[in-house]
């Protein structure tokens, strides 16, 4: 089956070609830029544009500001969820509040972070003014905003990974002499980590959503979100496209990443 | 000298288990209730293997969870032997859902010693121990869903063993498998209830097995559940021979008592 090795590759060149052709005939490349300027962009990802940055500085701050949004996120999401999953008390008293906080958009919250926390970054936040480093770059707000987009998907799946563990092992650990402290930490956690592995992958994915909305709000000065609405207002449409390019990879990749690094732990899913 | 007052023919059998006038109902989703069994009464001496057979729904695995204290009785009384508690001096082998498919068989067999707290090194040993009298041996660091049904219930055997149970509590353990693999447990758990002084309580709704594994066979009727008979099994020698016209004029005997209770009820 050597042909169908390369099935999946025929219809992307196809349309790589398609688009290089649209973009020579056009021939506006404010509008639709070629692929192969595109390709140089993605060739050269240090290179400085605008005196704001490169491709790589600008994912760098980007990556950075999820990692640790996303980070207090699922702390915080996971513990939620545990507590929520395991006592039914909480979780009257709690989920009103989730319910009505949920369904809204992070995006929304930025006016309030920026009301609350101006552009206070990590490092000032600390008492440290200035760094010079990528973290003076690290706004507290964006973290903000970060957050409640990864809570909430990490909340939810963990909290339905803890409530709804198979009966079955619940008793298995009972007949097994496990005390109700050790259940949950031997049974209920691990028969949930399928749940909340999907949880962490869907709120590093929401996180990603977020900080590229983000960086594209006036007030911001670094990032690929703000790259990419900086190119386009010089019309720079290779430099868009380039970062466009960037966004989606990366967004992949820090999906694959959280489920690589999952993989041990829930390697029984579905095996049962 | 204390006077030992003179007994029935077992003078050294101490009952470990008494079910008197036991009765469960469930209420179903439709708002009414459903009689597991009533009026049921079972005792199990020490070193016992009783096997208890009847039809699907007789509510014989609802009396095993009774007797592991996983639900309470809703008339009748219930007598343990002093100091039988699940997870500690009773074991359970269930039918599904008996390893936690996250952990190593290894890791599943030394389980209920890591809640113990037994230092890993010691509990790892035991488990091996277990394994390999289980005929488990290589098997150590597989996962559940990496075994086969039979060898899946050994380690499930195994993992309630380890906490050197006095009482086993076993439901169909080996309903779900091939007679062959059927074989090989039964005979493997005639020879540990044996080196290791078991009492067993036996759920089956298998006539071969019951006759095949049982001192005693415990025959329930259909819903509400009854004791229709109490066939002693004594005088089959063990191992038993399924082809043996004394074993199969007893699987004939069983076979007329669950017919009857169909019948009656």
């Amino acid at each position: 089956m050597r042909v169908g090795r390369f099935q999946g590759l025929l219809l992307p060149a196809a349309l790589i070609l398609l688009w290089q052709l649209a973009a020579v005939r056009l021939g506006k490349p404010f509008v639709l830029p070629t692929v192969t300027a595109v390709w140089d962009e993605l060739l050269h990802p240090l290179r400085d544009h605008y005196n704001t940055g490169s491709l790589v500085s600008h994912t760098g701050v980007s990556v950075l500001r999820v990692m640790i949004g996303f980070m207090a996120a699922a702390v915080a999401g996971t513990l939620a969820g545990l507590v929520m999953g395991s006592s039914r008390t909480t979780r009257r008293l709690v989920e009103p509040v989730v319910e009505i906080l949920r369904p809204l958009c992070p995006i929304a919250w930025i006016p309030f972070a920026i009301a609350v926390f101006k552009l206070t970054t990590l490092p000032q936040l600390a008492g440290v003014r200035h760094t010079n480093t990528i973290l003076d770059h690290v706004q507290v707000g964006m973290l903000f905003v970060l957050f409640w987009g990864g809570f909430f998907p990490v909340l939810i799946n963990t909290l339905d990974g803890v409530a709804s563990v198979n009966r079955g092992y619940l008793r298995l650990a009972h007949a097994l002499g496990a005390s109700p402290a050790q259940t949950f930490l031997h049974v209920r956690l691990p028969a949930a980590m399928p749940m909340i592995t999907t949880g962490l992958r869907q709120g590093i994915g929401v996180c990603w959503f977020v900080i590229i909305a983000a960086e594209m709000l006036p007030g911001s000065d670094c990032g690929i979100g703000y790259f990419l609405i900086y190119a386009a207002d010089q019309s720079d449409m290779a430099c868009v496209v380039a970062a466009m390019v960037v966004i989606g990879g990366m967004g992949a990749l820090l999906s694959a990443a959280m489920t690589r690094s999952m993989r041990t732990l829930v390697a029984w899913h579905g095996k049962e | 000298m204390t006077h030992v007052p003179p007994t029935a023919d077992n003078s050294d059998a101490l009952p470990i288990l008494q079910v008197r006038g036991a009765a469960k109902a469930f209420d179903t989703e439709s708002g009414g209730s459903v009689c597991a069994f009533e009026h049921l009464d079972l005792t199990v001496t020490q070193g016992e293997l009783v096997t208890l057979i009847g039809p699907t729904g007789c509510g014989k695995s609802t009396l095993l969870n009774v007797v592991a204290g996983l639900i309470p009785l809703d008339a009748g009384e219930l007598t343990l032997a002093a100091g039988l508690t699940l997870g500690h001096t009773v074991g359970y082998v269930f039918q599904r859902d008996n390893l936690f498919p996250w952990r190593t068989i290894l890791a599943n067999v030394a389980f209920s010693l890591a809640m113990q707290g037994l230092p890993r090194r010691e509990r790892e040993a035991r488990a091996r121990g277990l394994l390999s009298e289980l005929g488990l041996s290589g098997f150590e660091q597989a996962r559940p869903y990496e075994l086969s049904g039979g060898m899946r219930q050994r380690a499930a055997m195994a993992q309630a063993l380890a906490i050197q149970p006095e009482l086993l509590l076993m439901d169909e353990p080996f309903g779900a498998l091939d007679d062959r693999a059927r074989g090989e447990l039964q005979q493997m758990l005639e020879r540990l209830w044996q080196d290791l002084g078991l009492t067993v309580l036996f759920v089956t709704h298998n006539l071969d097995e019951a006759v095949r594994l049982g001192d005693r066979v415990v025959v329930l009727s259909d819903r509400p559940g009854r004791v229709l008979a109490d066939i002693s099994m004594h005088d089959l020698p063990r191992p038993r021979d399924l082809l043996d016209p004394r074993f199969t004029d007893r699987v004939v005997t069983v076979r007329r008592e669950l017919h009857k209770g169909k019948t009656d009820g």
